[in-house]
């Protein structure tokens, strides 16, 4: 591949076939874009993250509602976003998507339920959420408060 | 590795996002990103200085790979300083709308000054001078724009007022104003019965307060 980084002094060759990590957006630029014309192949492959293998999908498609997401990744739904824009699994796609549905479904129902009768795992539940899903728990939550209020206020 | 730095500063964006109160600005994170761009762009010169004039990228895949990579940095670093700063100017632009001010008194009389300008928050604190030009040259802009209109108050309450005459209370000590029914002298946790539109300027500074 390469001669890659430059240390404070002397600058150091990477081998072709050498691995190692790159924060997303270098790596989205580095595989995709071509050199000229007539090098049109990009810089370096890259291999499925650590949030998205395989054992973390088989969770995923078993039940989605157990796994600690937050441990995967803070910011797993956009991140698996950036992926799928730069790979197209299809079938991952799939998996994400009934995830995200499944896990939306039970952050609204906390949010509306501030003294639901699930409140032994409540807590647990919210500290698997990912950034993505906090948002939304809080907007539910606002949403909800803002509907009382107003029913009960409006003069 | 490069763009650590940057992403330090797009952490305290995202921080900022949260917040009411804009933080101070991060003058030593934004001047070492600077720094790390020009090194960047000193490290290109150097490579692209070996070779000749006629260099072409596809020539040596190595060279042109470590040339775009320290580019992609720049890029990267160029990108976080516009959104950290395109943040916070979004931020005073807000403040200026919502009618603060924090140089000037806006109340006619100026026999208390002393008084009036200690109890002032500052609100302005660990702005970076040129974002207190930024938020003077709004304002500016903004008092001409509402100045073609005189009737109608820009930045005005969008709430409709419910009685002509409102109970307020007071906070800070405020001097003493000019109205149409007196002289009222404004000194903490006193009570007023006024027209609204005479003190609707000082519940938006935050000098006195409205009571149901």
């Amino acid at each position: 591949m390469g001669y890659l980084e430059h240390g404070r002094s002397s600058s150091t060759d990477i081998k072709e076939g050498a691995r190692i990590e790159l924060p997303l957006w270098m790596a989205e630029i580095l595989a995709i874009g071509g050199i000229s014309d007539e090098l049109p192949t990009g810089f370096i492959t890259v291999s499925t993250p650590a949030p998205l293998n395989s054992k973390v999908l088989n969770a995923l498609s078993a039940d989605p509602v157990n796994v600690y997401l937050r441990g995967q990744s803070m910011y797993f739904y956009k991140f698996a976003e950036r992926w799928l824009a730069m790979t197209g699994d299809d079938a991952l796609l799939d998996t994400i998507m009934d995830t995200f549905k499944a896990r939306a479904a039970i952050v609204n129902d906390h949010a509306h339920n501030t003294r639901s009768a699930l409140l032994t795992d409540r807590s647990e539940f919210l500290g698997t959420l990912d950034q993505t899903e906090i948002t939304l728990f809080k907007a539910a939550h606002e949403a909800s408060k803002d509907l009382k209020k107003w029913t009960t206020v409006n003069k | 590795m490069y763009g650590d730095l940057a992403a330090k500063l797009i952490q305290d964006s995202k921080r900022t996002q949260s917040l009411d109160v804009l933080p101070s600005y991060q003058t030593d994170f934004v001047n070492s990103i600077v720094r790390e761009i020009r090194d960047l762009q000193r490290d290109v010169k150097i490579l692209l200085d070996k070779q000749g004039p006629n260099f072409r990228a596809s020539q040596d895949r190595r060279l042109s790979c470590a040339i775009f990579v320290l580019q992609i940095c720049m890029r990267r670093n160029k990108r976080c300083l516009l959104a950290y700063h395109a943040l916070r100017a979004q931020r005073l632009e807000a403040l200026v709308w919502s009618g603060l001010e924090t140089t000037s008194i806006g109340i006619e009389d100026d026999t208390d000054d002393e008084v009036a300008l200690s109890e002032r928050p500052s609100v302005a604190s660990g702005w970076h001078p040129d974002e207190e030009e930024y938020f003077r040259g709004h304002g500016d802009a903004l008092a001409e724009l509402k100045g073609e209109w005189t009737d109608v108050d820009l930045t005005g309450s969008m709430e409709p007022p419910r009685d002509l005459f409102i109970d307020v209370r007071v906070l800070k000590d405020a001097g003493e104003i000019q109205t149409e029914y007196g002289l009222i002298a404004l000194t903490k946790n006193s009570q007023f019965y006024v027209r609204q539109g005479d003190v609707e300027r000082l519940i938006q500074q935050g000098y006195i307060q409205k009571l149901r």
